[in-house]
């Protein structure tokens, strides 16, 4: 059974043995991620205008933890919760990691995977589609966002590009939308 | 001293020729209502049936002393459409434009805009007035606030209120009756003339939402405009526009002439229109800004 | 500008949508003839949360595009908010700065603003204008001097034939992309259910206004309350989008006013181009860069294949199978049937 995972679920296995990478360290690598694009491409944060503020909670459904989000620029955080506290925000938005991976790095069309039932959005959907949209011109890979450069950079897009691509076939996620 | 008018707007519906002779004789005859617009605006296939009966209910709204519009197609489409719009545009009398189309053929001579023309702001206004525009009705969804400011911006147009019926939410070039009886347009069989007052279109939850008229949609809900003659003339409303149903439309006629000459409040119309046999629940939410199928008192 | 050398070498010019600086990008390097986007607030009909251009983005963006020989066209294609319609002079004046090739247009104030302040600049009437007749066209291009206007999706190629007889305006028509089954800029129905509507804000049937009930293993999605369609386990939600949703009539439920498709008029390329279009595009200001690459350079495929006879069809039809919604496709009201 755990080897048919369910549309692009991590299989339960999986998931309980992630229940032990301790929370701090990723939240605190990835508030200095969005920091460090608030100080690269301060319009991104321009573009989110208001919603700079909103508290997203991203809930990868397959995971034993959530994050927070407050993209607000240089003043930035991420934090990494477990589940059982996961707190109230603006919005949330919740699915398989490889599916929230796959947006970030516009491997699916926010159209075609936003609104059907392989990303559910609770609360402002406006903020949510304002992230949406921002993270659509960032343009951004996962190695930039964790602010490698040059040849380390590509070597580790292509690595997480093969890599995300062959998870999404063996977790019978959805197609990538290119 | 200022008054507020009454107007009847152009039937949206297909109603049997006899049933058009009937209704505006009465119209003439009860009904204390200075202007009456008249003419098909919906569908162009409908024209040649009446077309026939016009000129003779044109001539009796004018024996009664009644100031008749003639109103033309929203959306013209085939060559008969166009032609019908260039012919009612020669027209001496006064004639509403609901397209563009209309506006280039009258141009210079004296018009008035109805819903369907998208008058949104003052600028737009001003140019129409310009080319010769004295009345307007603008666009249902568009709110009181913006109302108020064209009334004021440019004083020499008269600012006529939709009022009364269902609301004309959208035109298409494709026929809904048909296409819910499973017919082609070309060959639609005037399917239309079945619902006098729309088909209605219900929610999944069987909740009333829509009312399809042909080519056009409208409000499930009836939209009523409850404000008192004092505001109505403080916000600049020379006109209350009420839109031809089915039913004892003297009835209600006679309701919007004691709200206009101040004998009855928003709440008492309110409650003389309930009593009515409406074709659905009275809303008002558009000229709040809010959404148009609610029913907002304050 | 460029124009007039690219029009040499194309038979029909390729209009592709840009939300955001990297669209804008991505359809230039795709092979878009023109592009088009706007301002991110009110005076654009795509007015969503974190889309669209600054003033500054915009200017960056017209030099972008020169640089694949590409013409920026800035929708100001919302009708003025009566009272506060600076925010449509200031935006008329910043596309005028922009060096841009020309806007797009629906209210009368905004044309006359620009006609008069801006002589020079080149005008689109907006689809939102929902000009079909030679009688309004000409209206237009008299009154205010517009040189295209972008026709309504409810008119057949017929239709278009005949129109383009009658008037010196050059056309453009939408080939690809969400499909309006009500005429452009004539429509209410989303404010009637949320208070936000095309006209009125730039939005039609807006994400903030839906909500999703999950009630026995079918999933309701409802916009303003009103419930738009239902779901089954497994089926695909697709966005409930007013027109295209499911609703009760003459007792049987169906999809009264439209199918959840889009349009694809790929397959027309060759019957517009005879019918005298100047110009095809592409809707989808909302949808993200992978889309839009993928739709341009299909598109931009069929247009050079077009000039040696071939219709593409089949091939652009592989290229954008996984692009529709639902995956359906309908040529729309291009074929007379439709209606």
């Amino acid at each position: 059974m755990t080897l048919q995972p369910e549309r692009g679920m991590f299989p339960p296995i999986l998931q309980r043995a992630l229940r032990f990478v301790p929370p701090p360290p990723l939240g605190f690598v990835l508030t200095r991620a969005v920091r460090r694009l608030a100080h690269q491409r301060p319009d991104l944060f321009d573009r989110l205008d208001a919603y700079r503020h909103a508290h997203f909670i991203i809930n990868p459904i397959d995971l034993p933890h959530v994050f927070r989000l407050i993209p607000n620029g240089e003043h930035a955080s991420v934090e990494m919760l477990p589940r059982k506290d996961m707190p109230e925000g603006t919005a949330r938005i919740s699915g398989p990691l490889i599916v929230l991976l796959g947006l970030v790095d516009g491997t699916y069309d926010g159209d075609a995977v936003f609104f059907t039932r392989d990303l559910v959005i609770d609360g402002d959907t406006d903020a949510v589609l304002a992230l949406r949209n921002t993270m659509e011109e960032a343009d951004l890979t996962p190695a930039e966002l964790l602010g490698f450069k040059g040849e380390v950079r590509k070597h580790l897009d292509a690595t997480a590009d093969k890599t995300f691509a062959k998870m999404r076939a063996y977790l019978n996620a959805p197609q990538a939308s290119t | 001293m200022s008054t507020v008018e009454l107007s009847l707007g152009p039937n949206f519906f297909n109603w049997p020729n006899e049933q058009l002779v009937d209704f505006y004789a009465r119209i003439a005859d009860e009904a204390q209502i200075e202007r009456v617009y008249v003419g098909e605006v919906i569908c162009g296939k409908r024209m040649p049936f009446s077309d026939k009966v016009f000129p003779e209910i044109i001539e009796r709204l004018q024996a009664a002393g009644k100031t008749v519009v003639v109103s033309t197609l929203a959306l013209p489409v085939t060559v008969r459409d166009r032609k019908s719009i260039v012919e009612l545009c020669e027209w001496d009398g006064l004639v509403e434009v609901n397209d563009f189309a209309g506006v280039a053929k009258r141009k210079g001579k004296p018009f008035a805009a109805g819903p369907f023309l998208n008058v949104y702001n003052e600028g737009a206004a001003q140019t129409l007035v310009n080319m010769g525009m004295e009345s307007v009705c603008p666009p249902v969804e568009l709110p009181m606030t913006s109302i108020e400011t064209i009334a004021k911006a440019v004083p020499d147009l008269d600012m006529e209120l939709f009022a009364f019926g269902r609301l004309p939410l959208a035109v298409s070039g494709r026929c809904y009756h048909a296409r819910a009886h499973k017919l082609h347009k070309d060959s639609c069989q005037f399917i239309c003339d079945r619902d006098p007052d729309g088909m209605d279109v219900t929610t999944l939850d069987d909740e009333n939402f829509l009312a399809a008229n042909g080519i056009q949609t409208l409000s499930n809900t009836v939209h009523a405009t409850a404000l008192t003659k004092d505001e109505l003339i403080e916000k600049g409303v020379k006109r209350l526009r009420l839109s031809p149903h089915s039913l004892d439309m003297v009835a209600v006629i006679n309701i919007f002439r004691d709200l206009a000459e101040g004998r009855i409040d928003g709440e008492e119309c309110a409650a003389r229109l309930r009593a009515l046999p409406l074709p659905g629940q009275l809303a008002n939410g558009y000229l709040t800004g809010k959404p148009g199928h609610l029913w907002l008192v304050d | 500008m460029s124009l007039e050398t690219t029009q040499d070498s194309h038979l029909l010019e390729l209009v592709c949508p840009a939300g955001t600086p990297a669209a804008l990008k991505a359809a230039a390097e795709a092979g878009a003839h023109s592009i088009y986007c706007g301002f991110r607030n009110e005076t654009n009909a795509r007015n969503f949360p974190g889309l669209n251009f600054s003033e500054k983005e915009l200017n960056a963006g017209v030099k972008t595009a020169a640089r694949h020989g590409a013409n920026v066209l800035v929708a100001v294609n919302t009708f003025a908010r009566a009272g506060d319609t600076e925010l449509w002079t200031r935006a008329v004046d910043a596309v005028a700065a922009s060096g841009a090739h020309a806007m797009i247009v629906a209210d009368l104030a905004v044309l006359d603003y620009a006609a008069t302040h801006h002589p020079n600049l080149r005008l689109h009437l907006s689809v939102q204008a929902a000009a079909a007749t030679p009688e309004s066209v000409n209206f237009y291009a008299e009154t205010f001097g517009v040189q295209r206007v972008v026709l309504p999706r409810v008119m057949s190629v017929e239709e278009i034939v005949r129109l383009n007889k009658e008037i010196d305006t050059e056309t453009e028509v939408f080939v690809f992309g969400g499909l309006c089954v009500m005429t452009e800029g004539r429509c209410s129905l989303s404010s009637y259910a949320t208070g936000k509507s095309p006209n009125l804000t730039g939005v039609c049937s807006p994400p903030g206004d839906v909500d999703y009930q999950e009630n026995g293993g079918t999933l309701s999605a409802r916009l303003g309350g009103f419930t738009i369609d239902c779901f089954t386990q497994g089926e695909t939600a697709g966005y409930p989008t007013l027109c295209k949703g499911r609703f009760q009539a003459e007792g049987e439920t169906s999809y009264l006013f439209e199918d959840p498709v889009s349009l694809n008029a790929a397959s027309l390329l060759p019957k517009l181009h005879k019918a005298g279009v100047t110009a095809i595009k592409i809707e989808g200001r909302q949808r993200g860069k992978a889309y839009i690459s993928q739709v341009v350079k299909a598109f931009r495929t069929a247009v050079d294949g077009l000039r040696e006879g071939k219709t593409s069809e089949e091939e652009v039809s592989a290229m954008l199978a996984s692009m529709t919604e639902g995956g359906r496709e309908t040529t729309g009201a291009y074929k007379k049937i439709w209606r």
